[in-house]
């Protein structure tokens, strides 16, 4: 455990390093992050100027809804989405041996090998504005909400993860899915708004294939007080079997893997 | 010209190759869609929200799906060939020029998406055909088409163009995300830019990013009068041709200070 702390801190300073050493586009990127926080909230404010609400939902918790999942899809910006997307790379030039070959577990350097801070800033002022819109509508939220709260993003986040994973190691088969960072982003545009929205069909797999209800309608719905316990149970259940799956499935293409040189 | 003919054929056998791109764009692109005509079947009421009825906001979203596949222009790839200076090798040291390499290659890769996206279309269409609207005629379609070509133009050499500034940044991947997001908003993306409030719409109308993706929009929904139509054309093609003519200017300068190691 103290090995992999270990190996943790390091790659988090060289992608601190590594950032760095790009000022000029760490400096305007992390300005930029404030932009971008805001992006997402002025563009859902643009149909709340023409609707009272959206499935229920009114303008304010939609906003909140919008700001935790900007920062839900932040934080796996930090420290997933750009290790994954190296995956294709490492698949196509034959680099993956390396991660393999390694003393440590290879799903756990493969998912964690790169760190980008560029979101850093905006995680921190996307706090503090889903901190001030949530005072906005109830002034009686406690600090067992907002661990809630906190505890399904967490709990989201490993089920993305493991989910996201799971897609990545397709390369395995289709060699090079350069385009995943699109994809990962489409799939979490889908949770800025209410899970109710969707009906039928996707309703169901909304609610149990992809899960969006753990990137920003249950995390606030905590955080409002309005969570449902059972919930949290599913949340629960949900990180034991996807990640039973997706180790299984990795398991599974690593099995196929041929290396392409090195 | 010939040699173009083999990038495009190379870049469709590259498509055939690497399917699986194809497929999550495809996937992803639907999601998108889903999600906005989702919100919009949440929201009860028949009047019009910012000039536009539900249903033609719900065919908004099928239509944009169509167009962004078949105007999604982005060699984006150009920023990471400099960045890594794979580009000596595939551009400086050939008879080929940037520009017309690039476009073959997202030519090649739009032929075969164009099909995919149209299934997808198609299906969704057959589906929710009591809620879409479809009232092209002939003259309309016509020039839907052509303000689509003056879009690829606009839109494939701006990022062509903001592409070559990793000649000077190296690292340059926030000028891909202010794009994004000027994209996103003024050129019709997330919605149409007549939710935009007063001075952004203002200069929407001006700045090159409405004639990336919305003028094509507003003409299918017939939003615009003919002299907005004119104006609209005369501005694209100002902009496409200054574009090409920054990009003529940026590569000049760019190669010049440009060293690579290497490769």
């Amino acid at each position: 455990m103290k090995r992999y702390l270990s190996i943790l801190v390091s790659l988090a300073r060289y992608g601190l390093a590594q950032l760095l050493e790009y000022r000029v586009n760490f400096v305007i990127y992390s300005l930029l992050s404030i932009f971008w926080a805001f992006f997402f909230i002025f563009t859902a404010g643009l149909i709340l100027g023409h609707v009272d609400s959206i499935g229920g939902w009114s303008k304010n918790e939609v906003l909140l809804l919008t700001a935790t999942n900007t920062l839900f899809s932040s934080l796996l910006w930090f420290f997933v989405f750009p290790s994954l997307n190296e995956f294709s790379e490492l698949i196509r030039k034959g680099n993956l041996d390396f991660s393999l070959t390694k003393p440590v577990n290879s799903r756990f350097l493969i998912s964690i090998h790169r760190f980008d801070f560029n979101p850093f800033v905006r995680i921190v002022f996307i706090i503090l504005f889903i901190a001030n819109i949530a005072g906005s509508l109830s002034q009686n939220i406690g600090l067992g909400q907002i661990a809630i709260y906190w505890l399904m993003l967490c709990l989201g986040m490993i089920i993305f993860y493991n989910l996201f994973y799971s897609i990545t190691v397709l390369n395995i088969w289709f060699v090079s899915i350069f385009n995943l960072e699109d994809f990962f982003s489409s799939v979490m545009e889908t949770g800025r708004y209410p899970l109710n929205i969707y009906k039928n069909v996707f309703g169901i797999i909304f609610s149990f294939f992809i899960p969006i209800g753990f990137i920003a309608t249950f995390p606030v719905q905590a955080l409002l007080g309005r969570l449902s316990f059972v919930n949290v149970l599913f949340a629960i259940f949900l990180v034991i079997i996807s990640s039973i799956l997706s180790q299984y499935f990795w398991n599974f293409a690593l099995k196929r893997y041929s290396s392409a040189s090195s | 010209m010939k040699k173009y003919w083999a990038f495009y054929r190379l870049g469709v056998q590259n498509a055939f190759t690497y399917r699986g791109p194809m497929l999550f764009w495809l996937i992803g692109n639907s999601l998108g869609m889903i999600t906005m005509l989702a919100v919009w079947f949440s929201i009860s009421g028949t009047g019009q929200i910012a000039g536009y009825t539900r249903n033609e906001l719900l065919s908004y979203y099928v239509v944009s799906l169509f167009l962004s596949w078949i105007i999604g222009w982005y060699p984006f790839w150009i920023a990471q060939n400099i960045k890594n200076g794979s580009i000596v090798g595939e551009i400086l040291l050939k008879p080929v020029s940037l520009y017309w390499r690039a476009f073959t290659a997202d030519l090649a890769w739009h032929t075969i998406s164009v099909f995919m996206a149209a299934v997808v279309v198609l299906t969704t269409w057959a589906f929710l055909k009591n809620y879409l609207v479809f009232n092209l005629d002939l003259f309309n379609l016509m020039l839907f088409v052509a303000a689509s070509i003056v879009a690829i133009f606009v839109v494939f050499s701006a990022a062509v163009c903001i592409s070559l500034l990793a000649f000077w940044l190296t690292e340059s991947n926030f000028t891909v995300n202010v794009f994004w997001a000027f994209m996103v908003v003024l050129g019709g993306h997330s919605l149409p830019i007549t939710f935009l409030p007063g001075l952004v719409n203002t200069a929407a109308k001006i700045l090159p990013f409405r004639y990336m993706f919305s003028f094509p929009m507003e003409i299918y929904f017939q939003k615009i009068s003919s002299l907005e139509i004119i104006y609209g054309f005369c501005v694209g093609v100002f902009w496409a041709c200054g574009l090409i003519y920054l990009y003529k200017f940026l590569w000049r300068r760019g190669v010049k200070i440009y060293s690579s190691w290497g490769q």
